[in-house]
């Protein structure tokens, strides 16, 4: 019987950067003027309803859209960096990486329950014991991420890319299905934080610890939208360093030519634990902040809630860049809030467009892949 | 194209070789003995088939025919993983369609059942030539992506407009006037399942099946041989969203209910290409069998379990106390941890067997009558004990112990269950025996004398 996807990977293409972006082909059979004007038509229509959907808008609604857009987006660009970054060193799609996030998660609440799984968390921890809490769960996942890597990933390093995939699908899975086991499927407060708290009038039990929110142009800033906004950019420089270190060097050379990279004594195992241990980190913290987002967690959240956009936000923004990869969650993010607004500013509009976050993701994904494969930043294709 | 469908001619140019490779001329026929013996097996095979949804207690019959769809629905998506080489993460958009399709060809165009699923396999067509034309410029990874984003989609947006499709109350589907009891419904699905398997079958030994998996290996190739890669590609989605709306309406019809909700779970895409990369892509026969253990594994867990009572107190308990207590179904990880070993246990299993030359001593010491009762004996007692484990396993279980099943048949076992059961279906299939490549002359006359004739 055949192998189930035989075209190995790295063999798969003559041109020497084709592997960083899809195959340049005709678009049902047109030609090159044809195709262009294709791809003039398709971008001016979506800047055309982006103008749309932003003339609906009055200009407090605005601001407020952008807010909790650049809050959804900054989640998207946690995930897509670690997308970008397995995909960056070992060309294939983790399909995990939202798992990682959960598992974060669900580590993290064991810590602050204590060891009673079946508890939920009341009120609002403090900012040092949820950092506590969260520094073991993203060790957790880094763990995981190396687990993953050296159980599943390295066996499977002679196999087709797409079979790598569904070994990524399949670890997701079980890692879903290891949480129903333990944790109950059921849906679980997560707390953030810092809470915001009323300025003024009695603080109630709840905001136990709040601060103040801040206001800007009338529309409330959480906290959590600060905080997450900050740890992304924090993280997005800190790997854009890396990337010039010494080690980050040896990480990217390891991906372009691994056997290169060993003769200069670059270790591969070294190299790939790195790497994966690094991105189940950046997944899980942003496991961590977003199921802050919405404050709620269930076995399987991340992947459902946030893998898709975040897949999307990557592709957006170039799947080999890492800064892409911020520009692209943080576009995606501004772009869904606003699609949601703008269906949501017209009832009927809204009874024929149900689920615009997934419509405008879909669309998105399909503008970036048939009008510029490579993203936004990534390399040249 | 039509033509390309229906002929049986090869398409190769001349100058192939036509055997598969040089030196291996020498193959043994089935004796007229072993005719009959794989007749035989097969008609037991179809028999078991059949008999199953008559002797199932009714409360089962709808894990039957779940189980039938799901088959069904694995050969359409094994025209993609298997044949084209393209994987689809978002196959149960189509499924959806087809059943809302038919819900509404039924309930608003008042359309019979039949007429409803032909409805239902074009607007499944129609969906898959739109997918289609977006894999003719995308490839691999991108296109699972794309169609996962697809699916999120169509289930989120398309099939929950209120005007449409009834929103979240869903809409009704109902069975055909001729099928509306379980088993004849379930009988409808077999006859559906049996149609599809044949066409398949058809149209894979047709000139245009062997252009369609020509496109898997290398579409450059199949290029320059000729093949048009847009044309083929695009029969190839179409074949399979066409047959995966036909079983989104069957689907539908066993609770006579569509909703949105079913289709808009991220799982629901992924089990789909798991269960044919599990049973083994390009393989009508592993499709079918990874889409029942797919569906029915939780189940199946649920109902053993039953056993586990006997395991305390009844005849089993007998067995198995003396060796150790029977784990209870209460701690979920130990359940678990016990379904993996299954797993693995199973793995070795079977890698062991045919290479152990223990089992063929086994086998001939077994001639002596003290040895083969002691044997019985502790064979009933493993088998038991192992039934009991097997029984302290429920139902929640089986997503776990299928990830983990698919990840040990991709690390190990590429070509999944059928690669397993290969021997087995070769056996089936009235295919001659060949002679072994030669390593030695020790080794090729060893593996010649044990293929011998059955």
């Amino acid at each position: 019987m055949r192998a189930t996807l035989r075209r190995r990977r790295g063999e798969q293409d003559d041109a020497p950067d084709a592997t960083e972006a899809p195959r340049h082909r005709r678009l049902l059979g047109l030609d090159p003027e044809q195709e262009q004007r294709l791809r003039r038509i398709a971008l001016w229509g979506a800047v055309g309803l982006l103008a749309v959907g932003l003339s609906t808008l009055s200009p407090i609604n605005m601001v407020r859209v952008v807010v909790f857009g650049l809050q959804l987006g900054a989640v998207y660009a946690l995930i897509a960096l670690g997308i970008a970054l397995v995909y960056k060193t070992t060309r294939i799609l983790n399909f995990a990486q939202g798992e990682f996030g959960t598992v974060a998660a669900f580590v993290a609440i064991a810590v602050l329950l204590r060891g009673d799984l079946a508890g939920e968390v009341e009120g609002a921890p403090a900012f040092v014991e949820m950092l506590g809490a969260a520094l073991v769960a993203i060790a957790a996942a880094a763990a995981l991420g190396v687990v993953v890597n050296l159980l599943v990933v390295e066996r499977l390093a002679r196999a087709s890319e797409l079979t790598a995939l569904v070994a990524t699908v399949g670890v997701m899975l079980a890692l879903v299905s290891i949480q129903a086991v333990v944790f109950d499927i059921r849906a679980r407060r997560f707390p953030r934080f810092i809470q915001d708290a009323p300025c003024l009038g009695p603080q109630t039990g709840d905001a136990a610890f709040g601060l103040c929110p801040v206001r800007i142009a009338g529309t409330v800033v959480t906290w959590h939208t600060l905080i997450v906004l900050t740890v992304l950019l924090t993280v997005a420089a800190v790997l854009a360093a890396f990337f010039r270190t010494r080690t980050g060097i040896a990480l990217l050379a390891t991906a372009q030519e691994p056997f290169a990279a060993q003769l200069q004594g670059v270790s591969p195992r070294a190299m790939a634990t790195l790497a994966w241990g690094t991105a189940g980190a950046l997944g899980g913290l942003g496991g961590l902040l977003g199921a802050g987002v919405f404050q709620l967690i269930t076995p399987g959240y991340i992947t459902t809630t946030w893998l898709v956009a975040g897949f999307t936000a990557a592709v957006l923004g170039g799947i080999t860049s890492m800064v892409g990869a911020v520009a692209g969650g943080l576009l995606l993010g501004v772009t869904i809030s606003l699609a949601n607004a703008t269906v949501l500013a017209s009832d009927t509009v809204a009874s024929y467009v149900p689920g615009a976050p997934h419509a405008a993701t879909f669309a998105v994904l399909l503008l970036v892949l048939l009008v510029r494969p490579r993203g936004l930043l990534g390399k040249e294709a | 194209m039509l033509r390309a469908l229906l002929s049986d001619r090869a398409v190769a140019p001349a100058g192939t070789p036509t055997a598969s490779h040089p030196g291996s001329g020498q193959r043994w026929w089935p004796s007229r003995r072993g005719i009959v013996a794989r007749v035989v097996v097969i008609v037991a095979i179809v028999a078991a088939a059949l008999a199953v949804p008559v002797g199932v207690p009714p409360v089962y019959e709808p894990i039957v025919a779940r189980a039938v769809v799901y088959a069904i629905i694995a050969l359409s998506m094994n025209v993609l993983i298997g044949y084209v080489g393209q994987i689809s993460l978002g196959h149960h958009a189509f499924v959806g369609l087809g059943a809302f399709a038919a819900g509404i060809a039924m309930g608003e165009a008042g359309l019979p059942f039949v007429a409803a699923l032909a409805v239902a396999g074009g607007i499944g067509a129609l969906a898959a030539l739109v997918l289609g034309g977006v894999a003719l410029r995308i490839g691999g990874m991108y296109l699972a992506l794309v169609t996962i984003a697809f699916a999120l989609f169509v289930a989120n947006t398309l099939l929950n407009i209120t005007a449409l499709t009834g929103g979240g109350a869903g809409m009704s589907v109902p069975r055909p006037a001729f099928a509306v009891d379980n088993v004849p419904y379930i009988y409808l699905c077999l006859a559906i399942l049996v149609a599809i398997w044949v066409i398949d079958w058809r149209l894979t030994a047709s000139k245009a099946g062997r252009a369609i998996r020509a496109l898997r290996d290398d579409e450059r190739v199949a290029a320059s041989w000729g093949i048009d890669v847009t044309r083929y590609k695009l029969l190839a989605f179409v074949l399979s969203g066409i047959t995966a709306g036909i079983a989104g309406t069957l689907f539908a019809a066993i609770e006579e209910i569509a909703t949105a909700v079913t289709y808009q779970s991220l799982t629901f895409g992924l089990i789909i290409a798991l269960m044919v990369v599990v049973g083994g892509a390009g393989s009508r026969p592993g499709a079918v069998i990874g889409g029942v253990l797919f569906g029915v594994l939780a189940n199946v867990l649920d109902i053993t379990q039953r056993f586990w009572g006997e395991c305390q107190t009844g005849w089993a308990g007998g067995f198995v106390q003396p060796v150790g207590p029977v784990p209870a179904p209460g701690p979920r990880a130990l359940q678990v941890a016990i379904g993996a070993a299954f797993v693995f246990g199973g793995y070795r299993l079977v890698r062991a067997i045919p290479r152990s030359r223990a089992v063929g001593k086994v086998a001939r010491g077994a001639g002596a009558v003290v040895s083969a009762g002691a044997g019985v004996v502790v064979a009933a007692g493993a088998i038991t004990g192992a039934a009991c484990l097997w029984a302290g396993i429920d139902g929640t279980a089986a997503p776990f112990l299928l990830a983990l099943l698919t990840l040990v048949v991709l690390i190990a076992y590429p070509g999944g269950l059928a690669q397993m059961l290969a021997p087995v279906l070769r056996w089936l299939s009235f295919r001659p025996f060949r002679a072994a490549p030669r390593e030695d002359a020790a080794g090729s006359a060893s593996a010649a004398a044990s293929q011998g004739r059955p």
